[in-house]
């Protein structure tokens, strides 16, 4: 089974070069050539077990932690090399490669709900994520989530829908609504789909639904 | 068996009522969210006689003896465990009963003010809340 990491390398990396010591991958676990490893980590990386044994870092794998990306600032369009951390990675059902921010959220759902193959969301932008991708899961961050699409549009859909009504992203997460929102709303509108979407809360598959709400503004945009 | 509904009707609506006009006029602008918040942080108790206790040393409320009976009805149910939780969980749909309780009130009052003279207006701080 192919790593993450391989995944997007092959998807769109070029078969960009960092280096030519052979070796078995720290982060891939397989046998490849790139960066003796000692080299390349810094102080500063504390996901020590996530590493596998080896002396190296791979190509494939140096390129999800490139911290100065021409391959993404192409994609994501701006005018300085981009740190691949900044981004959410989607590989869409086609096989393509996407970098996403946080402003493409109506984007990103609709490509998994087509059924992209790869689903690495980040919403800081802080941590390195890829390398800790389990391939067949959907994940936000440090969390991962069963893939169950019927379930992700059913719970999308009143999410949306209350905050079409006016209420706000952080009552709906919460589940502590404004009462004033609830009169302007209509008590049963509000009732029958807090009712659908009370059972998930606290649930990991609610916080990753959640993450992906957008306002009718963004989706313009 | 009791429902969200009855325990709104029959429990938090008195209690509504029950809250002291003094109180009400004060906090005019907050009150509803200060009845929110004693409904169910009296609720963390386990029963329901300590519950009325909690939620009178909330908010200060004069018991009213017409109210009394449908108190009672609720509070010796024997279902103290279930209704605590409504009153923890699902206290913002049942204070919103309430509300609408006091506004569908309201509104029965302002029609009778409508049909006859001014001087028979009904005074009553809970209706201006």
């Amino acid at each position: 089974m192919k790593h993450p990491c391989e995944i997007i390398y092959e998807a769109g990396a070029d078969g960009l070069f960092y280096g030519n010591t052979d070796g078995i991958c720290r982060i891939t676990g397989k046998e490849s050539t790139g960066i003796p490893f000692i080299n390349w980590v810094k102080k500063t990386f504390t996901d020590q077990g996530f590493l596998f044994p080896g002396t190296i870092i791979s190509n494939e794998a140096a390129f999800c932690f490139d911290e100065a990306s021409d391959i993404v600032m192409l994609k994501s369009g701006k005018d300085k090399p981009q740190r691949f951390r900044t981004y959410s990675h989607v590989i869409d059902s086609n096989g393509v490669w996407h970098c996403f921010t946080k402003s493409d959220k109506s984007i990103i759902y609709q490509m998994i709900l087509s059924g992209a193959k790869l689903v690495c969301l980040t919403d800081s932008g802080q941590k390195h994520l890829l390398f800790k991708h389990k391939v067949g899961l959907w994940q936000l961050d440090d969390i991962y989530v069963n893939p169950n699409i019927e379930l992700l549009s059913q719970l999308h859909a009143q999410m949306m829908e209350l905050l079409r009504l006016g209420f706000s992203q952080a009552e709906i997460i919460s589940g502590k609504y404004l009462q004033y929102r609830i009169l302007n709303a209509g008590m049963e509108k509000w009732k029958t789909i807090e009712q659908n979407i009370k059972p998930f809360r606290g649930s990991q598959f609610f916080t990753f639904t959640t993450w992906l709400l957008y306002t009718q503004k963004q989706q313009s945009l | 068996m009791m429902s969200q509904e009855q325990v709104a009707e029959n429990l938090l609506w008195p209690l509504w009522r029950c809250v002291t006009d003094e109180y009400k006029t004060r906090y005019k602008r907050e009150i509803w969210d200060h009845f929110e918040n004693a409904v169910r942080s009296a609720a963390y108790t386990g029963s329901l006689k300590a519950y009325l206790t909690n939620f009178q040393g909330r908010i200060p409320v004069d018991l009213q003896q017409q109210f009394m009976k449908q108190i009672r009805g609720i509070v010796e149910c024997g279902m103290d465990n279930e209704i605590l939780d409504w009153l923890r969980d699902e206290t913002t749909y049942m204070v919103m009963i309430v509300r609408l309780i006091n506004q569908d009130r309201k509104e029965a009052y302002n029609e009778q003010f409508n049909d006859f003279s001014p001087e028979t207006k009904f005074e009553n701080e809970d209706l201006h809340s």
